[in-house]
């Protein structure tokens, strides 16, 4: 089955979607809370770079979204879709000047471009969907982004990935369901301030659409499960994701079962996301 | 690493081949210790503790748990060129597995 997706959201309903972002809840070196001496320590050692008071660089830590709840318009949507026809399993990148405006909920600093400094990993940019499922009425899309916020000056902050999801009623050009999400994995955002690096945990920082529709109920014509298409997101970013990795508790027995050696990679922050 | 030796298409044909391959943050092993996700994971985790280099290590063990060699990623960097790295690191896998290919 293939659908032509260049005109799907067509409907002129808004869409509410609500933002949640909690604050940095746990973090390495604790560079998020800086006491008075380290901060001043900081503002000497680089005073170009932190052009701002200690009450101010806390305050930058303090975070909630810009926008709680915004009204989008269905069409606003149609950013997330694929520029034409699209099989089930295929991957395109998303345009990310009209991403943007999403993030933007969250804080008006967001960027495309990842920036941080003092810091050795390389960065992987882009933001990408894959179609995930598509019934006769039906589409989800699956998509991962990759963005920085910047906070201030010197300060920024990379979320490991968002991870979204888009149900669109592609007969009646309407979004049934929407979200975006940093997965609640510790650690999950870098964090980079006053020249120097951290990595940190943020348990919550979401958009999702309100919406009371049965999305459960429907029924796939042709899909592929939702680890499958993040799988395939992955890979579309890192080369490393074709390494078949196994979970830590699966991995003695694995071994023994085919006699193979373990690989082990023990890391300071994590591999498969932006946040080391 | 990700960017580098774990990029090289022998690498990962190698590692996929022949290898059981897991990563674990540095920050979850004192919890897996405690059998957060049950003994074998206990036992794996204790055994990364007692020979990983900070901040980042790449380790083979043997599936009874026997450390062969690692390559702390800091020492590998210093050793090696980012250009000569994807082949050093298939190198070093492939001496790992030397001893085994000889039963």
């Amino acid at each position: 089955m293939m659908i032509d997706f260049s005109n799907a959201l067509s409907n002129i309903a808004s869409v509410k979607v609500q933002a949640h972002w909690d604050p940095i809840a746990d973090a390495t070196y604790n560079l998020h809370q800086p006491t008075e001496d380290q901060f001043v320590r900081a503002k000497a050692k680089c005073p170009e770079l932190v052009d701002m008071e200690w009450e101010q660089a806390l305050e930058l830590f303090n975070t909630k979204p810009a926008y709680p709840l915004k009204d989008y318009s269905t069409t606003d949507f149609q950013v997330f879709l694929p520029p034409s026809t699209a099989h089930v399993g295929d991957i395109w990148p998303l345009d990310t000047d009209e991403i943007l405006p999403f993030l933007r909920q969250f804080h008006p600093g967001a960027e495309s471009e990842i920036s941080v400094f003092s810091h050795r990993t390389s960065k992987s940019e882009g933001m990408k969907a894959c179609l995930r499922a598509i019934s006769s009425n039906y589409t989800e899309i699956v998509f991962r982004i990759h963005a920085q916020f910047a906070l201030g000056a010197s300060v920024r902050l990379l979320p490991a990935q968002f991870a979204g999801r888009l149900v669109l009623n592609h007969t009646e050009g309407v979004v049934v369901a929407f979200s975006l999400l940093l997965p609640p994995r510790n650690s999950n955002v870098d964090v980079n301030a006053f020249r120097a690096a951290d990595v940190a945990f943020i348990p919550c920082m979401e958009l999702s659409a309100l919406s009371n529709a049965p999305i459960h109920e429907i029924v796939w014509e042709s899909a592929i499960t939702e680890e499958e298409a993040r799988k395939k997101l992955a890979t579309a970013f890192y080369k490393f994701a074709e390494i078949e990795w196994t979970s830590i508790e699966k991995t003695v027995e694995l071994a023994q079962k085919t006699n193979r050696l373990i690989h082990a990679l023990v890391l300071f922050g994590t591999l498969d996301d932006e946040s080391c | 690493m990700r960017t580098g030796p774990l990029s090289s298409l022998k690498v990962i044909k190698l590692l996929n081949m022949h290898f059981v391959n897991v990563w674990v943050l540095l920050r979850e092993l004192p919890e897996l210790q405690d059998g957060a996700k049950g003994a074998a994971a206990d036992m794996l985790a204790t055994k990364l503790q007692e020979h990983f280099v900070y901040p980042v290590d790449s380790l083979i063990l043997t599936p009874e748990l026997e450390f062969i060699q690692h390559l702390p990623t800091n020492e590998f960097h210093k050793s090696f060129p980012s250009n000569e790295r994807k082949f050093e690191y298939f190198k070093w896998l492939k001496s790992s597995l030397a001893p085994v290919d000889k039963h």
